[in-house]
């Protein structure tokens, strides 16, 4: 992995990255979006990458901690060189296509060149349990609670984080058996005019419920979920043979809540172009999620 | 600059990869100057191929017929599949002649965030064909880039759902390695170590 004195240097040298997108550039080349540690997000022109069957162009894929160097100043720098900095083994199951989803979140909504080093550091984390679960069904609830993880705090960076504990309008307290209504610009909003009980009874499968085109949900729930995303202790990569590390901390009903809410977040920064990496993960997770 | 004609005729030939505007401007005169039967021929080859030229039914190589040459030769064995990504791979297949089984063309491979998914590479032909129960063996030689890979194992999964033998292209395949690129004795290799995944 990369070095301490690499990730606290910033020289335009040997920079940690990884790559999240390449696209065909001219004849040869290669444009190469990547997410660097110091530098944030930054667009280079890999010359000739294409044609010289190089070492360089298989080293230019998504997954793999690489440290770059580069010059120019302009929003398109050029790739001067490109190493390793760890080979690893990935998995190609479930988590890869997690990865394409989370890179082609990033690709979309970070802005370029803006240095978000904590966001870099639990994107490395995640891109690391990616890699190294098998993602059998046992584990698929608890790498859920991962991706919501990197989700919620990628929201927090943008300046638009949700606030799980209160009510950004009221700055009340949310309490666990009140209801609330979820939007994007107020956060929530105790449902105090509603009849909840008889629209959201905990017996129900639904865990939230869409009333009058706005989602409501119960506060126990949303308390889970901004207790588990409190606590970062859990960002140890579990060992293979250890089926405790995989324990999921949220509950069923929590999780689903966890789901919409990043979903609903999500979606308003996305505006009206959606992800395109988003069927095919929904289509995998069906194809994958039986398997053992 | 020149005549409308010509400036047409040299903006077409840059659909051609790695032709930029001065070698069109040169392929354009050379054209006119000195091949202009064999310009004609090529004009005429280009349509036919192109009104012609579709996907084979069995396994989507480029064909005019609806069956290409491979699936309809008796003698070759449709309980073996081998997936590759472009119709150069099965040319590299034949040529190290070690090999007697169909081909499946996917003509790409996954690439979620250009959005290309499974029915894009014609997968979904391919798991119908796995549950009707008529291919024993998936042989998976995608290429060995990240996209290659994953596109494997998401192939390999769907046979092991339909109790497919799932065998990929191991040793003598270099990482990052394009097939068209390596030669017959390397692949013939590669495909007698296949190794089960
Ligand atoms: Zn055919």
């Amino acid at each position: 992995m990369w070095g301490e004195m690499n990730v606290l240097n910033p020289a335009i040298d040997f920079q940690p990255a990884y790559v999240l997108h390449t696209r065909p550039y001219r004849e040869t080349s290669l444009i190469v979006d990547c997410f660097t540690a110091n530098f944030g997000r930054i667009s280079l022109v890999a010359k000739g990458a294409k044609r010289k069957k190089s070492s360089q162009v298989s080293l230019l894929t998504p997954l793999l901690p690489i440290h770059i160097t580069w010059s120019g100043r302009g929003e398109l720098k050029s790739l001067r060189d490109v190493e390793v900095a760890q080979y690893r083994t990935v998995s190609m199951g479930l988590g890869y296509y997690c990865v394409m989803y989370v890179n082609e979140l990033l690709l979309r909504l970070v802005p370029k060149e803006e240095v978000l080093s904590s966001l870099f550091m639990a994107y490395n984390h995640f891109v690391i349990l990616a890699s190294a679960t098998d993602l059998a069904s046992q584990q698929l609830a608890w790498f859920t609670e991962q991706l919501r993880r990197l989700e919620f705090l990628l929201l927090n960076v943008l300046g638009v984080g949700v606030n799980f504990h209160c009510q950004p309008l009221t700055g009340i307290s949310i309490q666990p058996n009140l209801y609330y209504w979820f939007d994007v610009e107020n956060g929530f909003v105790e449902a105090t005019s509603v009849k909840t009980e008889a629209i959201l009874s905990k017996s129900a499968s639904e865990h939230y419920k869409i009333v009058q085109g706005r989602d409501i949900f119960l506060g126990e729930q949303l308390l889970q979920i901004g207790d588990f995303l409190q606590n970062q202790n859990e960002m140890i990569v579990p060992s293979k043979g250890n089926k405790e590390a995989y324990l999921t901390h949220l509950s069923a009903p929590a999780r689903h809540c966890a789901k919409r809410i990043a979903h609903l977040a999500i979606m308003a920064r996305l505006g009206d172009r959606p992800l395109k990496s988003q069927a095919l993960l929904r289509k995998v997770w069906h194809t994958f999620k039986d398997s053992s | 600059m020149f005549s409308p004609l010509i400036d047409e005729l040299m903006q077409a030939l840059r659909v051609l990869p790695g032709v930029g505007p001065k070698s069109a401007q040169r392929m354009a005169f050379h054209l006119l100057e000195q091949e202009r039967q064999g310009a004609l021929q090529l004009a005429r080859s280009l349509e036919k191929a192109i009104d012609g030229v579709s996907y084979c039914n069995g396994c989507r190589t480029f064909t005019e017929e609806s069956f290409c040459g491979i699936c309809r030769n008796v003698k070759r064995d449709g309980r073996t599949v081998c997936v590759v990504e472009s119709p150069a791979d099965i040319l590299a297949f034949e040529q190290s002649g070690s090999y007697s089984g169909h081909y499946f063309v996917l003509h790409g491979h996954l690439s979620p965030i250009d959005g290309i998914g499974p029915e894009d590479l014609g997968i979904d032909i391919l798991e119908s064909r796995l549950a009707q129960g008529e291919i024993q063996e998936l042989i998976l030689a995608t290429g060995s880039t990240v996209e290659g890979e994953a596109t494997a194992h998401y192939i390999a999964e769907l046979g092991r759902r339909n109790e497919v033998t799932v065998s990929r292209l191991a040793q003598g395949v270099p990482l990052g390695g394009e097939l068209e690129y390596l030669d017959g004795g390397t692949l013939a290799h590669a495909l007698n170590s296949r190794r089960v995944i």
